[in-house]
């Protein structure tokens, strides 16, 4: 993992100081509200429904064990002993206090943890794939790409106001598991015919009101020429990206009514005036700086051949071999895996996590995983460095916590935002919807005769639950004073990105749990087998069944 | 400042709310103050009452008590004042039960509280 430098540290330092002192100056009236807002946000601090929400930054979603530890103690110590995991690779705190924030930052900044940047109109936490590093399909390791993006976004003093948010996600294996199309920036690391690494280069793209797929705007540029092509293009949004209309002034917009083709002569040509040779050379020196730092770990020789997982595997254990075979993938080494977390327990908040929970996680992560724990955009953590022969135990321990559903990918593997429950944005709640689903879809064997399943859902149109990527999709909004629930059918993220459609009028509160059952009958009365997943079946027939077994008369 | 009530027609008050500066927690102004107890919010009756309450939340800004205060329209229900929008109403008796630590017992009802 990467760890500060001394200017890092100082950097951090220096903002805990001037945003304590910003506090203070608040508490004591010099600061008004208007002045303070702006403060607090770019240090992850919004006022929410119930009280003020920390966000902390994870960076690409890689965590230390001693720093998913600390999260724990922060958890129990100032908010009410949990954190919930966010689709952007984040922790948020629900209830901490205005006053005790500087001294919350103070102990993140010990584990080399921060919360700049979760919020306002500047670059936001890079996103990255959770296997980075140990995926079997993996080009390169986008973390050292990632990390060099971090540095070069903190602070950026040309790129601090925006006009708007700005998300930028990596991914480097064959398979995107970064979701880059839904991002204002998207990256997919590839490799040229001379092996050099460099990046398809996406644009535009993101979920809310109005959901668009990114745009490839460069088949390929090296990584040398990363910095100055991302500054091209984030000029030409800070120039022209709308600030008059909050709701048009994500570069989407901007790609979408200047047309990618022109969007793309303008970024060229900022790119080829502002090229700069200096930071083509600085680049390949910090990333030959910074790639050390994710080596792989000291891997122990785990030889197969005296593999326990393969015997209790064989024994008749078949709640392990359930989770091996939905909750862990292949590694690159054969004698280790990838193990998903799940934290959608049945009829659980999706993505929350107890202090109790992070702590035993964090354990097992020193013992079982070269201390390292990933953070996904599926509200899931990742154990990235497990040897075969440990996954028993790690199952076991695991299991001892609520923490082995083994439903990854599944149905009640549900996403969902933190809604009407917490989110002063939100127009209905997501959380019991997510819930009570959950609850009804608990039966595993029902989960995996279903197959492959995405289903998100977000409490408003801003879609932090990314409801328009998923294969069944659940918006909630307020209608004439009552929640109502739209679906939506045939979203995609990754590779097969798609933005689904909305399949017709809303359902109340108490009628959405039967209609996603309804959804869920259709597929599977009418599929030609159970190898025809959902979205292949619903790809292959259209929207019409679903329409008729969820609007037709009786 | 800005209504956040929406039904006129059901409105039998209106109540100031705001978030503490210190914790962010939600309070409501009573005759004693600053409480968290929606119970205890002084219900304006009308517009110049309600006046009134909002220039004693304004002097509440002020002295740093408070962030963002704004009325709400209330409806009686059994002598407490109930939130009319559905926002305000899980604002004030939200999150919902089984929502924080994230295990959740219970049927499948999905209701609203009032």
């Amino acid at each position: 993992m990467y760890r500060y430098d001394d200017r890092d540290a100082e950097f951090v330092r220096e903002r805990i100081a001037r945003f304590r002192d910003q506090v203070q100056r608040r508490l004591r009236g010099e600061l008004g509200e208007e002045e303070f807002r702006p403060w607090r946000l770019m240090n992850g601090v919004y006022l929410q429904l119930h009280a003020y929400m920390l966000r902390v930054a994870i960076p690409y979603g890689t965590l230390s064990a001693v720093q998913l530890r600390r999260l724990a103690d922060i958890a129990e110590r100032y908010d009410r002993g949990y954190g919930h995991f966010t689709t952007r690779q984040n922790i948020q705190f629900n209830w901490p206090r205005l006053v005790d924030i500087p001294d919350i930052l103070e102990q993140l900044a010990e584990v080399e943890m921060h919360a700049i940047q979760t919020s306002g109109n500047c670059i936001r936490n890079i996103t990255c794939d959770p296997w980075a590093g140990v995926a079997a399909d993996e080009i390169e390791d986008p973390r050292p790409w990632c990390e060099l993006l971090r540095q070069w976004s903190s602070d950026h003093q040309e790129f601090t106001f925006l006009p708007r948010k700005f998300k930028v996600a990596v991914s480097g294996g064959r398979r995107d598991r970064a979701a880059v199309r839904i991002h204002d920036i998207g990256l997919r690391l590839r490799h040229d015919d001379e092996g050099r690494t460099g990046f398809e280069v996406m644009v535009g793209g993101g979920l809310g009101r109005t959901p668009i797929l990114a745009k490839t705007i460069r088949e390929w540029i090296p990584g040398e020429e990363l910095l100055s092509y991302l500054t091209a293009i984030l000029r030409v949004y800070n120039r022209y990206g709308r600030r008059d209309n909050k709701y048009k002034a994500r570069i989407k917009i901007l790609v979408h009514e200047l047309g990618t083709e022109e969007f793309r002569r303008q970024v060229e040509a900022e790119y080829t005036a502002g090229r700069r040779p200096e930071l083509a050379r600085l680049t390949v020196a910090e990333i030959a700086r910074i790639r050390p730092f994710f080596a792989p770990p000291d891997y122990a020789d785990r030889s197969p051949g005296t593999d326990p997982c393969a015997k209790h595997a064989a024994a008749d254990d078949a709640a392990f071999r359930r989770w091996l075979s939905v909750n862990t993938a292949a590694h690159r080494r054969p004698d280790h895996a990838i193990v998903e977390i799940s934290l959608k327990p049945p009829g659980g908040v999706p993505g929350n996590m107890t202090a109790a929970q992070m702590r035993l996680v964090a354990t097992l992560a020193e013992r079982c995983s070269h201390g390292e724990i990933r953070v996904t955009a599926e509200q899931n953590l990742v154990l990235p460095h497990v040897a075969r022969a440990d996954l028993h135990t790690v199952w076991e321990t695991l299991d001892t916590a609520g923490l082995a559903t083994p439903n990854l990918g599944h149905l009640s593997d549900i996403v969902a935002c933190p809604g009407l429950d917490f989110c002063a944005l939100a127009t209905a709640r997501s959380i019991p919807v997510a819930q009570a689903i959950g609850r009804r879809f608990a039966d595993l064997d029902r989960q995996y005769e279903i197959g492959p399943l995405k289903l998100k859902m977000s409490g408003c149109i801003n879609a932090c639950g990314h409801h328009h990527v998923a294969h069944i999709g659940i918006l909630g909004l307020e209608k004439r004073g009552r929640e109502s629930y739209q679906i939506t059918l045939g979203g995609s993220g990754g590779d097969e990105a798609a933005i689904g459609r909305v399949l017709g009028p809303g359902f109340a509160a108490e009628e959405i749990v039967d209609a996603v059952e309804r959804v869920i009958t259709t597929y599977l009365t009418n599929r030609r087998d159970p190898r025809e997943t959902f979205l292949d079946y619903l790809r292959r027939v259209g929207f019409q069944p679903f329409k008729d077994a969820l609007y037709a008369p009786v | 400042m800005k209504d956040s009530g929406m039904e006129t027609d059901r409105r039998t008050g209106t109540i100031i709310t705001a978030n503490r500066l210190r914790d962010g927690r939600v309070v409501f102004l009573g005759a004693g103050g600053w409480t968290t107890e929606i119970a205890d919010a002084t219900v304006a009756s009308d517009e110049q009452e309600r006046r009134a309450l909002e220039a004693l939340a304004r002097q509440s800004v002020v002295t740093c008590e408070v962030v963002a205060p704004y009325p709400v329209a209330v409806v009686d229900d059994r002598g407490r004042p109930v939130p009319v929008a559905l926002r305000e109403r899980w604002r004030i008796f939200g999150p919902g039960p089984g929502t924080e630590t994230g295990y959740a017992g219970g049927g499948e009802a999905v209701r609203v509280p009032v």
